[in-house]
């Protein structure tokens, strides 16, 4: 089955004060990966200045489905698809549904806002957004909780 | 046995034994013949009544034969009764029979019958020894106790086997019992006899008061008979009438189950039926139900309130006391000389379900489930109805920005599933108080429940404008649309649905003029512009009529020779107050209203009949809108005025754009391929802008491609629009379509243009378009032009 990727950015409307926000996000992530993986789906959710950045990758069908509720929720505003494209293989094949939230220092380097708003670069930029996305992950320099990790590989 | 023998043979009066024995052996038929009535009837009172008629006829038997035998009893003594012993035996035996009767009633058991009969038994025995104390003799008596001791075992022990075989399911065993219950009869009365001696003693007094036994006897005997007889005559009767209300309760019965409604039988309030239909609608077997009353069923209803003319609502309370909604109607019929009352019970849920279903589908867009404007209108006048002072209300319309592109893009299917999810996401949007309509089309309403805080209402639009913003993905695309909203609040921007939805349409409006994807309030200023919008539409109509058009010409030369190839029509409106009204401004008024069909009209006919004027050899092209096309007729139109003026079919060209090559493709290419059977030529205007897909030309009979002014001007120092000015020439060469550079303005575009090929000139360069005369001059004045 032909596999699909997403990358959208967006713009956090939640509310409450840091605490409740990261718990919030943590809801998200811990719903959405339980979900994904009965739907076949993979991918990783980084949150930067309030900005919401999602790399979603599967089955064309899941995919839809999924994107078209993320689309109806109030939690974010503003969702805007980077890209949508087919893709061989999984970038975020270890992981249902995981939560990058970068340090400090990183997200000084890293303003994955200004690095996706280079329009004439699209692709290019979704690209280099998504590898990022990965090579935080592996590193592991980022503060993840790991229990939010669900271990369930797609191949 | 011998000893018996005699005491019967030799010590009675025959006769009276004899007819002792016919009133034991009839007083024994009618125990069990009563007996068996008892346990037919249902009701308590009728088995009440007839175990007392078997109690007694039993009793008065019993009694009967002790007495009539006792008469029969020759002592050869003088004998007397004392009376009120003698009654007392009978009491005993009523008492006794009834205790017995009232046990094998109550437990028709083994053991039941067995101790019952037994009783029975011993009523013998007792009102036997308890009669033999009211019997005086002229002497003593002596009882040989062994003797009496068995009489009453005997009476006791054929008793209790006349019972359990009385009720036997064998017929053949059950005519037994009436014989057992006589040998009881006979068994301890006679035995009882033979215990007793009798001493003569003279001393002993008969008491005075005593009855005389003749007629004592003969009393007694006809009495005991006619009560007999009477038990049994009545049994009979009642036994035959109760068969034949049976019969009818039957057939009553077996019409009631035909009937498909429900049926419900009552004597006054009480059930007393119910047919099979009702039974299933209850889910209650009608067992449960006969006798119970009314009200069980139908509470707070009582049989006179059911209307026998009309059919009332009523709920209907089922086993599981669940409410079933109802019909009910009543008919009094006389059913075993009582008046009854039948009601029919017609069960509404199937009914209220498709009417539901009717309800909801007359109120619901059938593609996307919301409301639709049936019921938006509904709810809007409802809002207004039972608006109440400074209760206010918004209202919110919204449409789609690009939704007709994906509709005519990516076909109906998509369109349609695009806007099944723009209604989910609008729900999503929208609190449960709100009213989510699609008006149709890619049309949609929120009429907002709650009140009208500024800030909720924004907060609601912002929030449909950002869910709607969102990309789509429908089968592997990704489409975006978006929507504006118009928002206005009722009262003080409409008093009426009318005037509301109006107000809520120019807010719309603004939104879309202000650029898509935004919200705007309604504000008195947007009536003014739309005031003006419509004066300008009822100005626009009257100028056809006034004759307020006219056509200017621009010529169109040879790129090589510069001769004149003809002229194109361009319309003016000289408005009597306005001035000369640009195109631009009110065509696209002209194509909304669908004004452009007159007015096209009048531009082909003018040109017609103004090109007749000019030498043979030159053409007039005319533009065509695109909203012409959706005119199945244009052909047969243009035709009929080619036929009207005159003008040879070869001397018009029709201009058109791309819009009206993106509608209904068919159609187009239908009324394409008709004009060039009339000789007319067809050329595609505007080149280079929007679309131009090569496959149009490929698909369509163009004889000529224009090549978009915004090209031409910026030819030759913009390096792109030269490349594309030189692109379209070759692609016209290779298709075999001539090309026409339209404002064309300096020498150098001409030069540039003619070098690459193009083969027509059109603009300023040559001439700016200019009035009928003025153009008909030009034309007559031309041999510089030959020559050039
Ligand atoms: C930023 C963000 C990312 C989300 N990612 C996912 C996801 O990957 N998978 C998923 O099923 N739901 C995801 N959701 C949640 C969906 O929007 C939606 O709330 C959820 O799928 C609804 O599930 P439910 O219908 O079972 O409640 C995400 C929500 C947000 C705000």
């Amino acid at each position: 089955m032909p596999l699909h990727r997403l990358l959208y950015t967006s713009e956090m409307a939640l509310i409450g004060s840091e605490t409740d926000i990261r718990q919030q996000v943590a809801d998200i992530v811990a719903r959405s990966a339980a979900r994904n993986v009965a739907d076949g789906l993979t991918g990783a959710l980084l949150q930067t200045r309030g900005m919401f950045i999602q790399a979603l990758e599967g089955p064309l069908a899941a995919i839809e489905a999924t994107f078209e509720r993320i689309c109806c929720d109030l939690r974010h505003r503003r969702v805007d698809l980077q890209e949508f494209v087919r893709a061989d293989s999984r970038v975020f094949g270890e992981w249902s549904m995981v939560n990058i939230t970068p340090d400090r220092t990183i997200e000084k380097l890293f303003t994955a806002a200004e690095l996706l708003s280079e329009q004439e670069h699209e692709a290019v930029s979704a690209q280099a957004t998504i590898q990022l996305m990965r090579s935080l992950l592996l590193t592991n320099s980022t503060p993840m909780t790991h229990s939010s990790l669900q271990s369930t590989r797609f191949s | 046995m011998h000893q018996l023998y005699a005491c019967i043979t030799e010590q009675h009066d025959l006769r009276f034994v004899a007819v002792a024995a016919i009133i034991c052996a009839l007083g024994t038929y009618s125990t069990f013949a009563i007996g068996r009535q008892v346990f037919r009837e249902q009701a308590w009172q009728e088995r009440l009544a007839w175990w007392a008629t078997g109690v007694v006829t039993t009793s008065v038997a019993i009694w009967a034969t002790h007495f009539v035998a006792m008469l029969a009893y020759e002592p050869s003594l003088e004998i007397g009764f004392s009376i009120s012993l003698t009654g007392a035996s009978l009491l005993v035996a009523v008492l006794l029979v009834g205790s017995g009767a009232g046990l094998v009633v109550a437990r028709p058991t083994l053991p039941g019958r067995i101790f019952g009969g037994g009783l029975i038994g011993l009523a013998i025995g007792a009102m036997h020894y308890t009669g033999m104390s009211a019997y005086f003799v002229q002497g003593t008596l002596h009882w040989d106790v062994r003797t009496v001791v068995v009489s009453v075992v005997i009476g006791i022990v054929l008793g209790s086997l006349s019972m359990v075989v009385g009720f036997h399911p064998r017929r053949t065993v059950r005519r037994l019992a009436p014989l057992l219950l006589l040998a009881a009869v006979c068994g301890t009365h006679f035995i009882g006899m033979d215990a007793l001696t009798i001493s003569f003693d003279p001393s002993v007094a008969i008491p005075g008061g005593s009855m005389n036994t003749t007629i004592l006897s003969l009393l007694t005997a006809n009495a005991a008979l006619l009560i007999l007889g009477v038990s049994l005559i009545a049994l009979r009767l009642w036994r035959l009438n109760k068969l034949r209300h049976e019969a009818e309760s039957q057939r009553l019965r077996d019409l009631a189950d035909i009937a498909v409604e429900g049926l419900l039988i009552c004597a006054g309030d009480t059930i007393t039926g119910i047919n099979h239909s009702l039974e299933r609608v209850l889910c209650l077997p009608r067992e449960e139900l006969i006798g119970a009353p009314l009200q069980r069923l139908l509470p707070d209803l009582t049989a006179a309130d059911i209307p026998l003319s009309h059919e009332l609502d009523a709920i209907l309370l089922d086993a599981a006391g669940e409410r079933v909604p109802v019909r009910v109607i009543a008919q009094s019929i006389v059913i075993k000389a009582k008046p009854h009352t039948v009601v029919a019970v017609r069960d509404q849920r199937e009914r209220l379900r498709s009417e539901a279903e009717m309800h909801r589908l007359a109120h619901h867009d059938t593609l996307t489930g919301l409301a639709n404007r049936r019921r938006f209108n509904e709810a809007l006048a409802e809002r207004f109805a039972t608006r109440h002072g400074e209760d206010a209300f918004a209202l919110l319309v919204l449409d789609l920005d690009r939704f007709k592109s994906v509709n005519d893009t990516s076909g109906h299917g998509m369109g349609d599933a695009l806007l099944c999810r723009v209604a989910r996401r609008l729900e999503r949007a929208t609190h449960a108080d709100d009213l989510v309509v699609r008006l149709g089309g890619d049309e949609f309403a929120i009429l907002k429940g709650g009140g009208t805080k500024l800030g909720e209402i924004q907060a609601l639009a912002e929030r449909v404008i950002d869910l709607l913003g969102r990309p789509f993905l429908i089968d592997g695309h990704v489409l975006n649309i978006g929507a504006s909203v118009g928002i206005a609040l009722a009262p003080s921007d409409g008093t009426t649905p009318e005037h509301l939805m109006g107000s809520a349409d120019l807010a719309l409006y603004g939104a879309k003029e202000d650029g898509r994807g935004r919200y705007r309030v309604f504000e008195d200023g947007m009536n003014a512009r739309i005031q003006a919008r419509r004066s300008l539409e009822m100005d626009l109509r009257r100028a056809i009529a006034r004759q307020e058009f006219t056509l200017h010409y621009q010529p169109q030369v040879d790129a090589r020779t510069g001769a004149y190839d003809g002229a194109e029509a361009l319309i003016r409106w000289h408005h009597p107050e306005r001035g000369v009204v640009s195109p631009v401004d009110f065509i696209p008024l002209a194509e909304e209203t669908g004004l452009i069909g007159p007015l096209g009209e009048w531009v082909l006919r003018t040109a017609c009949t103004d090109a007749l004027t000019w030498p043979a050899h030159l053409t007039v092209a005319v533009n065509l809108s695109p909203v012409q096309f959706r005119d199945a007729r244009l052909a047969t139109t243009i035709r009929g005025i080619l036929a009207e003026t005159g003008l040879p079919g070869s001397r018009l060209e029709v201009e058109i754009t791309e819009g009206s090559l993106l509608q209904d493709e068919q159609r187009t290419l239908a009324i394409l391929r008709e004009l060039r059977t009339l000789g007319i030529r067809i050329s595609m205007d505007d080149f280079g802008t929007g679309y131009s897909s090569l496959s149009y030309l490929r698909r369509f009979p163009f004889d000529k491609i224009k090549i978009d002014q915004s090209f031409v001007r910026q030819t030759p120092e913009d390096k792109d629009s030269a490349a594309i000015v030189r692109a379209i020439a070759m692609l016209g060469t290779s298709l075999g379509l001539k090309t026409t550079a339209e404002g064309v303005e300096t020498q150098a575009q001409s030069e540039f243009i003619t070098d690459e090929g193009c083969d027509q000139l059109q603009g300023y360069l040559i001439s700016r378009p200019v009035p009928l005369e003025a153009i008909t001059a030009l034309f007559a004045s031309s041999p510089l032009a030959l020559t050039a």
